[in-house]
């Protein structure tokens, strides 16, 4: 089963709803109670993850778990934008003209998911030991975009597919090249790791993770048009020239995806409870200015 | 002297204890979890002082745009922190269980039941492949 949040009905009457803080918090909380709960197991036969597709109410800046705060002051487009900091790593996004997904899978859904999305054998189970099939994760959720992009008429392949001299030219910097932290360009856009997704040069899909002992969140932005907070990265739309929008993607991801692992999809239904630990979370950490400027 | 790691214990979380005498527990993350954690770019470590639980979180590490945590495999106050640790990660790769120590953490002395020896732990390690 897969179980999608459908945003304006779980949220839509609380005041946070659609606000960066919000959507990290619901991140968190599938990473840290759903997880934890009754879909962690081994005890269900079926495969079973909740996925989210969203945009942001306003554009915001989001800081890399480890980013230094200090940081922001390199960048200028950005600087009036809303800020969180993420729980995942990686550099920052400026969250605008984009479609926003994530996925909560535990180790062991995570295991069977791998060879539904791809080819790969991934038995592994805990923390770190699921590190490799965590980073094949970003593999497979790419090949799912990528295929669903592709049903749109538009081509987008992995860094590690394009010859270098193609995808080097604009500024940006493979973060396996350098082992120097402060040689890492700010913007996640700008880094290229091997699995994020490419078009005439420019990266237009990238993920990161946030990992427990029981599995793994990871989200990821599709960058349909740039932003005037980040004007210097075009989106899909804006290289492409695609007529499609952003709803039309939303649709084609859930529809190639409930064909792709032959999983049901089912609306998420939270209760009282799962929202207040969700508003808590959002206070006291993602929508709290001490969190945000932690480093 | 150089540590043997068939002589530490191990959680299954892959941080690896060299308990002493004076209950004095030593803790890092063992060579096959540094491989497969791969490139490690960021660690956050707890202060002096701190008392864990056994399988608290006491630190997070990043590599490859990912944030684990690190459990510690031992219950007690922490007595000291290797602080030059996080701006050295390259170092782990090339020896993981000497300049690689995270954490020395005051214990009551006896190693936690679910700790594995070497020879258990390597075998957890081949079953994950």
């Amino acid at each position: 089963m897969t179980w999608i949040v459908d945003e304006a009905h779980s949220f839509g009457e609380h005041d946070l709803a659609g606000s960066a803080g919000w959507h990290m918090s619901v991140d968190q909380w599938l990473l840290d109670d759903w997880l934890v709960g009754s879909p962690n197991s081994n005890q269900r036969d079926d495969l079973s993850f909740v996925m989210r597709l969203y945009q942001w109410k306003s554009p915001t800046l989001s800081l890399g778990y480890f980013q230094s705060l200090a940081e922001r002051e390199s960048h200028h487009p950005s600087k009036d934008l809303d800020l969180v900091r993420r729980a995942s790593g990686g550099g920052a996004i400026a969250h605008d003209h984009e479609l926003t997904y994530s996925i909560a899978i535990s180790n062991e859904h995570l295991r069977r998911l791998l060879p539904v999305l791809t080819n790969h054998p991934s038995p592994r189970r805990k923390s770190i030991e699921a590190a490799s099939a965590n980073q094949r994760l970003y593999g497979a959720v790419h090949h799912w975009i990528v295929e669903t992009l592709a049903g749109l008429g538009i081509s987008v392949s992995p860094y590690s597919d394009l010859p270098r001299t193609l995808v080097k030219r604009h500024s940006s910097i493979d973060v396996a090249d350098t082992s120097r932290k402060d040689a890492h360009p700010f913007l996640c856009f700008q880094r290229r790791t091997s699995d994020d997704l490419i078009i005439s040069g420019y990266k237009v899909v990238g993920s990161a993770q946030r990992r427990n002992r029981f599995g793994v969140l990871q989200h990821g932005s599709i960058l349909w048009k740039s932003s005037n907070g980040a004007p210097e990265l075009p989106g899909i739309a804006d290289v492409s020239g695609t007529h499609w929008h952003i709803a039309d993607l939303r649709k084609a991801l859930l529809d190639h995806w409930a064909d792709k692992t032959q999983t049901k999809i089912r609306e998420f239904e939270f209760s009282r409870n799962q929202v207040s630990a969700i508003d808590k979370i959002c206070t006291t950490r993602f929508a709290n200015q001490r969190w945000s400027s932690k480093r | 002297m150089s540590r043997d790691p068939a002589a530490l214990h191990y959680a299954d979380t892959h941080e690896w204890v060299d308990l002493d005498s004076d209950g004095i527990a030593t803790v890092g993350i063992s060579s096959f979890a540094i491989e497969q954690l791969n490139d490690l770019v960021y660690m956050d470590l707890p202060e002096v002082g701190t008392i864990l639980e056994l399988g608290q979180e006491f630190g997070e590490v990043e590599s490859v745009k990912a944030v684990s945590p690190l459990y510690s495999p031992v219950a007690g106050e922490i007595i000291e922190v290797h602080s030059e640790l996080p701006d050295q990660l390259e170092k782990l790769n090339d020896d993981p269980y000497d300049f690689g120590w995270i954490l020395k953490v005051k214990t009551s002395g006896e190693a936690p039941s679910q700790l594995m020896d070497h020879p258990t732990y390597q075998k957890q390690c081949a079953e994950a492949g």
